[in-house]
């Protein structure tokens, strides 16, 4: 994978314009998935995802080659995906607005579909209660397995500042958890079905 | 010791990893706070959770999408710029137009004295680049009698040679696939 995508590099740096077609392919999904899990939403995620990919292709001779490649991208669509946020807490629109049930990727069986919604929605209320910058820390902690170097290289953060931000992530996704255990009881029942012994 | 919360909080939250001797007492302080406790339990489920969650995929059909966006991206570059090159040029054109009316203006108005000031310009501007050039054929003659012949010829391969290095970056830097970077 990071030969080809060395190639890759060396082709668009040449002016093959197709050959970052084939970066696109490679990476959609964790640039797709961190847009998701930053904006909550489908439509906005691929459009950032998309507007990420853009900006990379404009920028790529500006791509420093002993940076990993992904974390560069990923940085990309958290900047992005944090200044959607800001707009969106400008204009007063709210993240609780947003279709939440909608499943972007394949197309599972109803029941799955439903307990994947369901677990999806808890996710994103967990992180939906952060600052914009926080859950982008908590995307690449969780999800990437970033190093709280890395974090703070793609997210322009000194190492104290990502280990506060992660600290108090933890911090506020573990007082939802807790505010959110009366609401999530019913609904697990509702999913489950009331005569389902385990509630 | 139950009351107290602190730093047993900050230690269920850290990522930095605990001593043995913290550890420890934070795994006595849990036994006996139930609100530790419940905060642990939360952070746990919350963990287990983001683990457990999928990462998700776009529709199918992505890059296919992507590439019309660039497509369309660079049509819009392409008719902004000209559309600033088209405004820069009819500003620059209006400019001219303005310098020329403030200009022949006077023209029209007394025609004679002013083209006789121009006449007495223009001969000011023609002796003074006359006697410039007399200055230079002075220098230039001198600099013969001074100057060896073969150092002439020296001189006269090293430009020559910067002009074919000259030439030769040009086409390199005006090459089409080295342009569409």
């Amino acid at each position: 994978m990071q030969e080809n995508e060395s190639v890759w590099l060396e082709r668009v740096r040449k002016g093959d314009s197709e050959a970052f077609a084939f970066l696109v392919e490679a990476y959609q999904r964790p640039v797709y998935n961190l847009c998701y899990r930053m904006l909550g939403e489908a439509n906005e995620a691929e459009d950032a995802a998309q507007e990420t990919f853009l900006r990379a292709y404009r920028s790529i001779k500006r791509y420093d080659g002993n940076r990993s490649f992904p974390t560069w991208l990923l940085s990309i669509a958290a900047h992005y995906c944090i200044d959607q946020l800001r707009k969106r807490r400008v204009n007063t629109h709210s993240i609780d607005e947003h279709d939440y049930l909608e499943i972007p990727d394949d197309q599972p069986g109803p029941e799955t579909t439903m307990w994947r919604s369901f677990e999806d929605e808890l996710v994103r209320e967990l992180l939906a209660e952060l600052h914009p910058t926080d859950r982008a820390a908590v995307v690449m902690y969780y999800w990437y397995d970033f190093s709280y170097e890395e974090i703070g290289q793609a997210l322009s953060l000194t190492l104290s500042a990502v280990k506060s931000r992660l600290h108090r992530a933890r911090r506020s996704m573990a007082d939802e958890w807790i505010k959110s255990q009366s609401q999530i009881v019913p609904k697990e029942r509702e999913y489950h079905g009331e005569q389902s012994p385990a509630f | 010791m139950a009351n107290n919360h602190q730093p047993f909080e900050s230690w269920i939250f850290t990522l930095e990893g605990l001593s043995a001797a913290e550890d420890r007492a934070l795994q006595e302080h849990l036994k006996e706070c139930e609100s530790c406790q419940q905060l642990a339990q939360a952070l746990q489920g919350v963990e287990s959770r983001l683990r457990a969650a999928a990462e998700l995929s776009p529709a199918p059909g992505f890059t296919a999408r992507w590439e019309n966006r660039r497509a369309g991206d660079q049509i819009w570059r392409q008719r902004w710029q000209t559309y600033w090159v088209m405004q820069a040029s009819i500003g620059g054109a209006a400019f001219l137009l303005l310098l020329i009316v403030w200009i022949a203006l006077p023209l029209l108005r007394m025609p004679v004295p002013v083209l006789l000031a121009w006449v007495y310009q223009a001969f000011g501007v023609l002796s003074y680049l006359g006697s410039l050039g007399e200055a230079a054929l002075t220098v230039s003659e001198a600099l013969l009698g001074a100057i060896p012949i073969t150092l002439w010829v020296a001189i006269l391969v090293a430009m020559g040679s910067l002009g074919a290095l000259w030439l030769v970056a040009y086409q390199r830097l005006t090459n089409p696939r080295r342009a569409a970077l």
